[in-house]
């Protein structure tokens, strides 16, 4: 194969190109459904890409309620613990100006 | 011939030559080359700037995320929560946001700028109603100021919590994007101490999960390591709609948030000690400090701890400011003859409480101090002999002074030797730092003298602290078994106990027949002796008081040959009451210390101690139902019928046959103020159950 060879099959490719014969000179034909295989397969990869992209932002959005809702739960816990005490109770009970106060004696225990 | 040899041999020559030539262009070419290559890397590594739009394109696009952990939960006994992590944050506003694009904008750009303005004036109205520390007027000056001076980082009020956050967010302005809002938040870790400063000392301090204070205080100090967790980092990477999502081609490392650590404390104990002993000492300023123990007699578990202290200056607050329960090492008095009498029983020395010794004018043979103690027995008895357990109820320094020389006297290191048996010569581990070392002073020691056993023996020259001494008589009530303390119970991770800590036992310091000996000799002393301002209380209790005068420091300017007094005559008590409750099946061990300023009063620890015990008794008998009293199922109860107390709105609720907690409750729930008298159950009630009442207006029961 010499330079004038390869110029004249570019020529060739060219002119098959602008009839559109190109893929039936090469004899692609046969090869179509291969063609079509690979086509697909990067549509899927694309695809796949694409949704993978969204799932994981989807998971960022929701690591982001996880942790607000954490943190939410913590702060009410705090918050329910603190009214929890008994001091706290009394000091409340007393602000309201109730005659209620902490049992000075348990309760009696009904046994068998 | 010649000709052709001569012309071949030029053609050579010519030959090396031109590769001569063509070598030597090319070394050239190379070393210019290389000159150039030098040149363009010293001018790449310190002139050149990258065009940022071109950097930008070869720059990696993804960006390390470090991941913090959560700091592990402090949990009481039954779960609840005494130290959590939740984070705060701090809003700041970029003030200039989309300034220039407006600005660069001549069709709509004045009227977006508008628009912002309006916005910013709602949202500093909104700021104004949360963070209550300007005015409306005084927040959108502020915005507007700063952005005309192009201020890029301005700060929006202090801390908020996340549901502050929430509703920061939501307001005009703050709820729209980024580069429109300019709103920038910063996030801090943060630990909140649900109950205060209840039980600080023992439960430490820490500002949040990165530092903690210069002291390595209390459980958040000790157990750090457990709580702090694992730092992580992960990879994000930019999406095709320019999303920063996790990249799964990075390597990342998930951070471990920390360990729960399940203490042994119970809120409640805890809490009702705190009262108790704030009720005793607040008002008395003469007092500087106090610490109460409550220890599990069968397992050591430390339900309590409480220090409270004041600083030096007049009227100061009691606070959680120093571990006085384990770390303040002194020499403890009376109650250190329980030690002594232990030593006797166990030796066999003295066989029973009753054996008696004569008074002798309460001066030990050898000695010179005289027990004002057994002058007033002598006085007011006629008697010349005293028994041992009378002696330890009225608590005679002379008795206890008396029996330890007498059947040690030959043998010291006997009794020392009995000391460190009962751990009281030595320092434990134990769960949080700062434990004081016992100081005794055995006949091997340079200050060793005639007197130091007989002075031991009554709780002087020998110095422990108050966790040494509650450990000691939490073995008595536990018939002899020493249970060491502790404060941790486990760690936890989401409720999984990983690491179980619990019960331990230090040794045995007498049989239990010793130990029945002296619950006895120590309930002697609450119903007989020094401590019977604990008589009534609601739970039977055996203890035994001590007064101790404490060794002055230097600077506290001691009398020259009296480190107990100063020049003016003024000394330091500490009044303890330590013992056991209920006496029969004891359940808990208890001590209260209390140390007085420099004074010249003296604090007895049958006193604020013993009165504060009463208190924490009497409290924990009302809220713990394990004493509560019962009856059969055939037993008379009062009739009750089952019925809705809660009434239809506005009318009177009826609470006859309710007992008053109930009916008060009941009562208190409709609207109404609730009067009684009588104590029952209720059995009458003004105005009668489903009448129209006013809320606020006052129901009158009458119990029976």
């Amino acid at each position: 194969m010499n330079w004038k060879n390869i110029g004249k099959g570019a020529i060739e490719a060219l002119r098959a190109m602008f009839k559109g014969e190109f893929l039936l000179r090469i004899g692609a034909d046969k090869y179509f459904i291969h063609i079509l295989y690979a086509f697909m397969l990067m549509m899927i990869t694309i695809w796949v890409s694409y949704t993978v992209d969204n799932t994981l932002m989807e998971v960022e959005k929701n690591k982001k309620i996880l942790g607000d809702e954490r943190i939410y739960h913590a702060e009410m816990t705090g918050r329910l613990v603190e009214l929890n005490r008994i001091s706290t109770v009394q000091e409340n009970l007393e602000r309201l100006g109730s005659d209620l106060r902490v049992a000075e004696k348990p309760a009696t225990k009904i046994v068998k | 011939m010649m000709k052709t040899e001569k012309r071949i041999k030029d053609k050579v020559l010519r030959g090396r030559d031109r590769v001569g030539f063509i070598l030597d262009l090319f070394y050239a070419l190379v070393f210019l080359l290389s000159i150039v290559i030098f040149v363009r890397l010293v001018h790449i590594q310190l002139t050149y700037k990258v065009d940022p739009s071109v950097e930008r394109l070869f720059r990696p696009t993804a960006t390390k995320r470090t991941e913090t952990p959560v700091r592990g939960s402090i949990l009481a006994a039954d779960g609840r929560i005494i130290a959590i992590s939740t984070p705060l944050y701090q809003v700041y506003m970029d003030c200039a946001v989309q300034k220039g694009v407006f600005a660069q904008d001549e069709k709509k750009g004045k009227e977006k700028e508008e628009k912002w303005r309006s916005e910013a004036r709602e949202l500093s109205a909104g700021l104004s109603d949360i963070y209550r520390d300007k005015t409306a007027a005084e927040y959108y000056d502020l915005i507007i100021s700063s952005r005309e001076k192009n201020r890029r980082y301005v700060k929006i009020g202090g801390k908020i919590d996340h549901e502050t956050l929430q509703r920061v967010k939501a307001l005009p302005l703050f709820n729209r994007t980024r580069n429109i809002s300019g709103l920038i938040i910063e996030q801090f870790d943060s630990r909140q101490y649900p109950y205060g400063s209840l039980a600080r000392r023992t439960i430490g301090y820490v500002k949040d999960n990165q530092t903690y204070g210069n002291t390595h205080i209390g459980i958040e100090g000790r157990y750090d390591y457990v709580l702090h967790g694992k730092d992580g980092y992960e990879w994000l990477r930019k999406t095709e709609m320019s999303r920063k999502v996790h990249s799964y081609d990075s390597t990342s490392v998930k951070a471990v948030d920390g360990d729960d650590v399940r203490t042994t404390i119970d809120i409640d104990i805890q809490d009702l000690a705190d009262r108790a002993l704030r009720k005793q000492i607040t008002e008395e300023n003469r007092v500087s400090g106090a610490c109460v123990i409550i220890m599990e007699v069968e397992t050591g578990a430390i339900r309590a701890m409480v220090n409270l202290q004041r600083d030096s200056t007049e009227g100061s607050p009691l606070q959680e400011r120093f571990n006085l329960a384990i770390s303040q090492v002194g020499e403890p008095g009376s109650v250190f003859k329980t030690v002594t009498l232990t030593s006797l029983l166990e030796d066999g020395y003295v066989k029973s409480l009753d054996e008696t010794l004569p008074t002798n004018h309460g001066v030990v043979p050898g000695g010179y101090r005289q027990d004002v103690h057994i002058l007033d027995y002598e006085r007011e008895t006629g008697r010349k002999e005293i028994t041992v357990k009378h002696g330890f109820e009225i608590s005679s320094n002379y008795v206890f002074a008396h029996l330890a020389t007498k059947y040690y006297g030959d043998q010291p290191q006997n009794f020392f030797d009995k000391l460190y048996t009962y751990k009281l010569g030595e320092k434990f581990d134990f769960d949080i730092d700062g434990l004081g070392t016992p100081q005794i002073t055995g006949p091997k020691s340079p200050t060793w003298s005639r007197t130091t056993l007989g002075t031991t023996a009554y709780g002087y020259s020998a110095a422990v602290s108050p966790l040494h001494l509650v450990t000691f008589y939490n073995a008595i009530a536990n018939r002899g078994k020493m249970m060491k303390p502790y404060l941790v119970e486990d760690i936890e991770r989401n409720g999984r106990i990983l690491r179980k800590h619990g019960p331990s036992i230090l040794g045995s310091v007498c049989s239990p027949a010793t130990a029945d000996t002296l619950k006895r000799a120590l309930k002697a002393v609450t119903e007989e002796g020094t401590a019977t301002r604990l008589k009534n209380a609601k739970l039977p209790v055996a203890g035994k008081t001590g007064t101790a005068q404490v060794a002055l420091q230097p600077s506290e300017h001691p009398r020259p040959h009296d480190a107990y007094h100063d020049i003016q005559g003024r000394k330091k008590n500490q009044g303890t009451f330590v013992g056991f409750f209920p006496v029969d099946n004891p359940k808990y061990s208890i001590l209260v210390t209390v140390y007085s300023k420099l004074s010249l009063a003296s604090f007895y620890g049958g006193t604020l101690p013993a009165m504060t015990v009463k208190e924490i008794v009497d409290g924990l008998y009302a809220i713990r139902g394990d004493w509560a009293p019962q009856v059969g199922r055939a037993a008379m109860m009062p009739r009750m019928e089952i019925k809705d107390a809660v009434e239809e709105e506005g009318t009177v609720p009826d609470v006859r046959g309710f007992g008053l907690i109930d009916a008060i409750y009941a009562i208190e729930n409709g609207g109404y103020r609730c009067n009684y008298e009588g104590s029952g159950h209720v059995k009458s009630q003004t105005p009668l159950p489903g009448t129209k009442v006013k809320k606020g207006e006052t129901v009158k029961l009458v119990l029976k």
